[in-house]
């Protein structure tokens, strides 16, 4: 692996000290690790946060749930105070081991994936260099990266308007999980620490989240597209679709009521136009319209 | 005794965990082009590495690899071309992994890319990947057994479809590797990860300039194979050629994305296939023109090619077949045996089309297939000899398990019909030499000691070869203790591969059983005054047969008898396939002693929406003859369902870019727990005269009906035609749904 130099953080202020120097922070390495044995990290520099206190547990609090961003996957199921919603949709990541090792933390700041980049060496030489490795044209066609995210829980947490709080040398921010994928607070969080994901109470109610989705393999593989709905609790004509996994980062689209189906097919649009994965554009489109049809069906009022 | 048998006691278990003194470490560079002439390379950047204590190029290897002498055209490292991408060009010792590969690293080669050829469908019209084969075919078989044109033209019906079968590899779990020992003593140890010992040992020692002789092959605990560990590849040469430069222990393991470039997997097939269809509703013609995709070298792939058209009937009777099938050069990794050797592409098209034609004329897909089946003894018009079948009664048994099932909405069952060879009757050099040779010495301590020559590749091979040796002494299986894997150690045995372990070592072994028994008897008898006829072997007795608890002796009182009568109690046993040729040119290949028969059924849930297949069920009923190790049996039809289903629905290993795609586990789909169905396995016994005790294979025939099995039902529940494997969700979503328009699109780009 060519990493230059790692450490393991013995408080969360050193932590945020050699972050902000630039080091990246490793909580589970089941994102990182991979890239690293890939040659696609050469020369980083990583601090080890997986052993920070505060960054983890499972809380819940008058407003919601506070999960701590190195809790494990794993521990998040287990975790008495998960609704089963999100403990049904974390079951659906990767497989058991890797549950056991990633964080919720790694899962939402999970590095875009793509056919040509996440790669070995030998393979990536022989293929070329994109716009990721130096070269300068996406391999799958265009002038822009068609990477996508693919965590499920992104998607999820971000359908439900979850919020994490992110540390950044002395400074402190709670940002809007969709909005962390933005340009602005994606900017910020450079150099900075997620700590934890706060999920709103409303969005807890059983029955108001659904989740479907594409995946070839039943467990290991990442998804190829999650789509998850949600209905706001209280005011029953907000209904929201997210697209994820196919998408750069899940995206969020409030259902306009009484016609939501023009808004329903536009979840499709969201789709690159390039291919990043093992799947088409195309059927990736279509499929995003039937499952996000189904999501609706299953959360609507 | 209730704990099993130690292994065979080499230091640990696998070849990546072998460690010995002043052992270094191996790595190798490889081509990053599809094609190209290879211009020069240096291997100085690589000498002046840290830690890099040697390294080789082609130039030290001045003869071809290959298996078989007519199509030996695969060199060691790459000396003048590069074929595919991965395609190995130079190795590199050095005192550590780490630095081992800096070294290969640092190789410096310059390329004059050439045009890759990255399809079978245009051959004959590219770029000649070898000179002595400007169409880029290596083998262009036509064969025909019977009138296959009258046939066609007397038919009440005639069907045709085009069927395409995609790559795939093995993905056994554990990565190829070696490591190789040039001894003070002048010999080579080899510590390999293969199926097949011997063929090793011979196969380094010819590119090594070395007598068969001077090459000791020792195979560890080996982590599956299922055809991908049978040939002798590059790694095991360079790492022999690494040790005998530094006089050092040289350990090579390759990383999995080598195992991906490594490959030998399944071929990709193209398949032209027409039946025809007599008043009588029997098989009266088939007619099959296959196109395999081999990659950048022959390999096996002669047998490939005969294989692909030899089995197109079988497990039918069929009244006139011809075939042409031809294996193109691509500029892809080489492909190989896997599983099913040959058979797997041709049965799901025959498999396909017979349900097609079913379904046109109004036939019960199983019950037709009833109606066609071979029965014991037949010999087919290309001179298979059946020997037993029990595929009737496989069938039978399908039809009692799937019958009282009822299909919902977007369900459905398919069914289909194989049969498979128990080991190929001539071997791959043309010899008369035994097949599978077995020593069995009993010990004064009352253990027996089978030394056989074949490779454990996780198959259970030796614990079926103990159960022979202790049913045919009738003592437990504990009492039996196998050497095997070293060929210093053990006599010659072709190999784990064919599916011919349990028939050939198994006659083998039986053999040498019956000469220990014989002599523990006479010895016995000797002592006891009573006829060795009369005397019986029971669980650490000997006893007379028709009076057991009268006058007898222990076991171990026999064995000591024995050796005061005649010295070390040991028998010996060979085994050679006692079955002629077919009389035409090819004939030596798809003739077996004993053939096995397979019946499969899949139920599958079909999402026409999103043209999504769940397989809920599959049911096998295998017929291996007489079972000698059920459990065993058992989970080889499971293994089988469990392939069958990632062959059918997820696991593809072809060209992207003219790179092998994929290159990594997380990427090929080779199915996990949680996508297993539900799988029904029934041992069918169709005890065969030429098996052990009756056994035939069962560690490959039950993966063919499978995957056509899955294809037949899920063209059922989505109404198409299904043509391709793997299955595409992409290919089967419901056309009115895929045409969906998207409205909003281009506001929101």
């Amino acid at each position: 692996m060519s990493i230059c130099d790692v450490r393991t953080a013995r408080s969360l202020e050193e932590a945020l000290v050699l972050t902000a120097e630039g080091w990246l922070p490793l909580a589970g390495g089941t994102d990182l690790v991979p890239r690293m044995k890939h040659g696609l990290l050469t020369g980083a520099r990583v601090v080890i946060v997986r052993g920070l206190k505060e960054l983890h547990g499972v809380h819940t609090t008058d407003t919601g749930l506070v999960v701590g961003a190195c809790t494990t996957i794993a521990d998040l199921c287990r975790s008495s105070a998960c609704p089963p919603w999100l403990g049904g949709a974390c079951a659906q990541i990767a497989g058991p081991r890797v549950r056991e090792l990633a964080t919720v933390g790694g899962a939402l700041l999970q590095e875009r994936r793509c056919r040509y980049y996440n790669r070995p060496v030998l393979w990536r030489t022989a293929s070329g260099a994109c716009l990721r490795t130096g070269g300068d044209r996406c391999l799958a066609g265009g002038d822009r990266c068609c990477a996508t995210q693919r965590s499920l829980l992104s998607t999820v947490l971000v359908a439900v308007s979850a919020s994490v709080v992110i540390s950044r040398g002395a400074e402190e921010r709670s940002v809007l999980l969709e909005d962390l994928y933005g340009p602005e607070a994606g900017a910020w969080r450079a150099g900075g620490i997620i700590r934890s994901v706060s999920i709103s109470r409303m969005a807890e109610a059983e029955g108001k989240v659904a989740v479907e989705w594409i995946r070839r393999r039943a467990s290991i593989d990442y998804h190829d597209l999650v789509v998850a709905g949600a209905s706001r609790a209280g005011s029953p004509h907000e209904v929201s679709v997210t697209v994820g996994a196919a998408v750069p980062y899940p995206r969020r689209i409030v259902l306009p009521s009484p016609a939501p189906g023009g808004a329903i097919r536009s979840a499709a649009t969201l789709i690159p136009s390039a291919q990043s994965g093992r799947l088409s554009p195309a059927y990736l489109r279509h499929a995003a319209v039937v499952l996000a049809g189904r999501v609706i069906a299953r959360v609507a009022p | 005794m209730s704990s099993p048998p130690p292994p065979w006691p080499w230091t640990d278990p696998y070849v990546a965990d072998l460690s010995l003194p002043g052992m270094v470490f191996a790595a190798m560079a490889r081509s990053t082009h599809a094609h190209a002439a290879l211009r020069s390379i240096d291997l100085a950047p690589a000498l002046a590495t840290p830690g890099v204590l040697a390294a080789v190029d082609g130039r030290a290897f001045p003869l071809m690899g290959g298996v078989i002498h007519s199509s030996r055209d695969e060199p060691v490292l790459a000396v003048d071309r590069v074929r595919y991408v991965g395609e190995p060009l130079a190795a590199v010792a050095a005192v550590s992994p780490e630095a081992a590969k800096a070294g290969a690293a640092s190789v410096a080669a310059a390329f004059d890319p050439l045009p890759p050829v990255l399809t079978m469908r245009s051959v004959g019209l590219d770029v000649p990947l070898h000179e002595e084969h400007p169409d880029n075919v290596l083998r262009d078989v036509a064969l025909e057994f019977g009138p296959v044109d009258e046939s066609f033209a007397s038919a009440r019906a005639v069907f045709a479809g085009t069927y395409h079968y995609g790559a795939s590899t093995h993905a056994a779990l554990e990565p190829h590797g070696v490591v190789a020992w040039w001894r003070p003593e002048g010999r080579l140890w080899v510590w390999t990860s293969t199926q097949c010992p011997h063929l090793v040992q011979h196969g380094v020692a010819r590119l090594m300039g070395l007598e068969p002789s001077a090459v000791r092959v020792i195979t560890p605990r080996v982590g599956g194979g299922f055809g991908g560990k049978s040939e002798v590849f590059s790694h095991e040469v360079v790492a022999a050629r690494l040790s005998m430069l530094l006089g050092r222990p040289v350990r090579l393991i390759l990383s999995r994305e080598e195992v991906f470039y490594t490959h030998r997997g399944r071929h990709e097939a193209l398949i032209d296939l027409r039946l025809a269809v007599g008043a009588h509703d029997e098989i009266l013609g088939l007619d099959a023109d296959i196109i395999l995709n081999g990659g950048a070298y022959a390999g096996m792939g002669l047998v490939t090619t005969y294989y692909a058209g030899q089995f197109l009937g079988i497990p039918y009777r069929v009244g006139a077949f011809r075939f042409r099938s031809r294996r193109v050069f691509t500029n892809a990794p080489p492909a190989g045996p896997k599983r099913g050797h040959g058979s797997v592409q041709i049965r799901f098209a025959v498999e396909r089309l017979l349900d097609r034609a079913a379904l046109s004329l109004g036939l019960n897909p199983l019950a037709w297939r009833m109606s066609l089946a071979l029965k014991s003894d037949e010999t087919t018009l290309n001179g298979l000899k059946i020997g037993s079948s029990g595929f009737t009664r496989c069938l039978e048994e399908i039809a009692r398990m799937t019958a009282p099932l009822q299909c919902g909405e977007g369900e459905a069952i398919g069914v289909a019909g194989s049969a498979y060879i128990s080991g190929a009757a001539f071997p791959i050099i043309p010899n008369r030499l035994p097949h599978s040779q077995a020593i069995l010495r009993a010990d004064r301590s009352g253990l027996f000691v089978l030394t056989v020559g074949v490779a454990e590749i996780g198959q259970g091979a030796l614990e079926t070869l103990r159960t022979l040796v202790a049913q045919t002494l009738g003592q437990p299986t504990d009492r039996v203790l196998a050497v095997a894997g070293d060929t210093d150690a053990c006599p010659v045995d072709l190999g784990s591969y064919s599916s011919r372990v349990t028939l050939m070592a198994g006659n083998a072994v039986i053999a040498a059983a019956a000469a220990v028994r014989r002599q523990l008897l006479e010895a016995a008898g000797d002592r006891l005054a009573v006829a060795p006829e009369s005397l019986d072997l029971v669980p650490n007795r000997v006893v007379v047969r028709e009076d057991p608890g009268g006058k007898g002796m222990s076991l171990t009182r026999a064995i000591a008898r024995a050796e005061e009568r005649i010295g070390t109690v040991i028998g010996s046993g060979s085994y050679a396939p006692a079955v002629e040729p077919g009389p035409y040119p090819g004939g030596a290949l798809g003739p077996s002693p004993a053939f096995s028969f397979t019946a499969a059924a899949a139920k599958v849930r079909f999402d026409p929406d999103l043209g999504a297949v769940e397989v809920t069920d599959i049911w096998i009923a295998h017929d291996c003859g007489r079972a000698v190790n059920l459990a065993r049996v058992n989970a080889q039809l499971h293994g089988c369902a469990l392939m069958g289903l990632g062959e059918a629905l997820m696991e593809q290993a072809g060209l992207h870019r003219g790179i092998m795609d994929p290159v990594g586990m997380l990427d090929y789909g080779v199915p996990t727990a949680r996508d297993l169905p539900r799988i029904h396995a029934v041992v069918v016994s169709a005890a065969d005269p030429a098996g052990p005790l009756g056994a035939k294979e069962a560690g490959e025939g039950p993966l063919l009906p499978v995957v056509p099995a899955i294809a037949n039902a899920v063209a059922r529940a989505a109404g198409l035609d299904i043509c391709a494997i793997p299955l595409s969700s992409e290919d089967l979503v419901r056309p009115s749904a895929r045409e969906t328009p998207l409205s909003g699109e281009a506001a929101l780009r």
